[in-house]
């Protein structure tokens, strides 16, 4: 069991290791002198000088990415070209809007989900089941944008009952802030509610079919009961494992949702600073984004072992 | 039942967009470019399927345009990925030993990055266009297809027939492409459907965010980005582009269920 949890959180480390690779070799990509990226317009030699010094531009490329990675450890993200701000206070000061949205948009999918794709496999290949299939397929097929745009249109044009852009925190004005999130929220969590419909269906019918829910009915158990004490609990842990890697496409849905919606999201500020070329931000958002998204993965599979027991004893 | 449904109504759909494909790009109702400003945000009518945007131009021309470079788009991606993910899956799997575990350890690292983040990335570096989108798409997917490139050559690189080839002197080339390759068909082929559906989303996601293939070329995101601007004015510039995507993925997704359906009898109900 330790074991397992030191060899799963030690694999992250080549993941981060090779994915702020790509992040900091992409922007070398770029024509021209990186210390330009950090000063801005102002040319001033002597100041292009002190940043090159400092961003060790003048050592091997290799060196200059284990500098980079020593200052990001230290949080030192650099400051956003447009504002000036420090990144890192940035892209925090945004991150808690968009946890919030993907968040409640999750466990929206999972509270639908799990009974609903239990119920259709409980009743396999009945007009239920064919029911909630079909539902779960079109909600695959709908893109999140243009639900988000079809609600704006219903909910916010045609009958006027929700705001249509803005944010209101929740914890300051808790109905405001709700009216804000709703048609967010819907958006992003249709497709993940088909995906996890579907997951556990499946996973539910499998299990459906082992002697132990075989054995559990022999035994005069009530449906219900068995639903609810073999079939559930050994058809969550697979579902929730697919609900940490949908988490990452999520994350990505969050940035075009946010900017539908105007949400002050970290999504938002990606693509706001990809427009506006503000590289140091697209490098923290892209880091720090992908970061939080393998830690969740990481919770997931360490809480794995608590899910399901025969994985502890591997 | 389901099954055959699942059949023909994605053939049904899939089927459909190819035509519009084809036809589109030697006909379209009206020049998808030329604009006419006495016409300008007309609701749909007849002889205008869906009506007409802020300069006057004909949707319905402009979503059959669009088909064909959204089509094209995803398929060379999932081309792309296919081949250089089923090149590397083939190599790791049939060298093995340390080669095989760096790989695997670079793929994983990949795989448990979302891919729209790095995509993002190297696009704002990069700039939009085509082969960029492409590119940048290809590769976010390569590791997937290499992982089950892999897994396949793994299940077989032991059987009999593989081991008799190369007893009987056939190169380590020749046995991959006789041998391992054909059994590598059937898993390939229900991954790159279900790649086809995830990489279209990304793609029109990308157009809409303005980070795609860059306009005049009309793409479906690209169409409903330009809507939204005119969205309580002209709501059939949104509605019909995002009905048409989304029954292009709702065909590709019922034909990649029927595909697992009869190609990989094992997966059979799995997502």
């Amino acid at each position: 069991m330790y074991r397992y949890a030191a060899k799963r959180i030690l694999l992250t480390i080549p993941t981060l290791a090779i994915a702020s690779g790509l992040v900091f070799f992409f922007v070398r990509l770029l024509p021209g002198d990186p210390a330009l990226l950090v000063v801005g317009d102002i040319q001033d030699e002597q100041v292009l000088q002190e940043v090159r010094r400092s961003l060790g531009l003048d050592r091997p490329i290799f060196i200059q990415y284990l500098i980079w990675i020593k200052n990001i450890l230290s949080l030192d993200f650099g400051v956003s070209i447009s504002s000036g701000a420090p990144v890192f206070e940035t892209i925090m000061s945004r991150f808690g809007v968009t946890a919030q949205l993907v968040l409640i948009a999750i466990m929206l999918a999972l509270v639908i989900a799990v009974p609903v794709g239990l119920i259709a496999a409980w009743k396999h290949n009945s007009a239920i089941d064919h029911g909630v299939m079909i539902a779960a397929i079109l909600m695959l097929s709908v893109p999140s944008f243009w639900v988000a745009l079809m609600l704006i249109l219903v909910f916010g044009v045609k009958l006027g009952w929700l705001p249509t852009v803005g944010y209101v925190s929740p914890a300051a004005d808790f109905l405001a802030g709700l009216s804000y999130l709703i048609m967010p929220v819907v958006a992003l969590a249709l497709v993940v509610l088909g995906q996890l419909t579907r997951m556990m269906r499946s996973t539910a019918i499998d299990v459906l079919g082992r002697e132990y829910v075989t054995h559990a009915r022999a035994k005069g158990l009530s449906e219900a009961r068995v639903l609810r004490g073999h079939v559930l609990k050994n058809a969550f842990a697979p579902t929730l494992t697919v609900t940490g890697m949908i988490v990452g496409s999520l994350l990505g849905g969050a940035a075009v949702i946010e900017t539908i919606f105007t949400l002050p999201g970290v999504g938002r500020l990606l693509v706001d600073s990809i427009y506006a070329r503000d590289y140091p931000v697209i490098q923290g958002s892209v880091l720090i984004v992908g970061a939080a998204y393998v830690l969740v993965n990481l919770i997931v599979d360490l809480l794995y072992p608590f899910l399901d027991p025969r994985v502890r004893l591997q | 039942m389901m099954g055959r449904l699942n059949l023909f109504v994605g053939a049904g759909l899939v089927g459909a967009w190819l035509v519009a494909v084809a036809v589109s790009s030697v006909y379209t109702p009206a020049d998808p470019l030329s604009m006419d400003f006495s016409a300008r945000l007309q609701a749909p009518a007849e002889g205008s399927l869906m009506g007409t945007d802020q300069y006057g131009r004909d949707l319905y021309s402009r979503v059959l345009a669009a088909s064909r470079i959204s089509f094209g788009v995803s398929f060379a991606t999932v081309v792309f990925a296919m081949t250089l993910g089923a090149v590397i899956g083939a190599l790791a799997g049939y060298v093995g030993g340390l080669t095989d575990r760096i790989v695997v350890m670079c793929l994983d690292a990949l795989m448990a990055f979302p891919p729209l983040l790095l995509v993002l990335m190297f696009l704002s570096v990069v700039g939009p266009s085509v082969p960029a989108v492409v590119l940048a798409l290809g590769v976010g997917y390569t590791p997937t297809a290499a992982r089950v490139m892999r897994g396949t050559v793994l299940s077989i690189r032991e059987v009999e027939y593989v081991e008799a080839s190369r007893v009987l002197g056939g190169s380590d080339a020749w046995t991959l492409w006789r041998h391992v390759l054909p059994n590598a068909v059937s898993p390939l082929t229900v991954l790159a459907t279900s790649m086809f559906a995830t990489v279209l989303l990304l793609e029109s996601a990308l157009s809409f965010l303005g980070l795609g293939v860059p306009p005049p070329a009309a793409t479906w995101g690209g169409l409903l980005a330009d809507g939204r601007q005119f969205l309580s004015q002209a709501p059939w510039l949104c509605i019909f582009p995002g009905l048409v995507i989304s029954l292009a993925l709702l065909g590709v997704n019922l034909l990649g269920d029927a595909l697992r359906d009869r190609l990989d009898p094992h997966q059979r109900d799995a997502v």
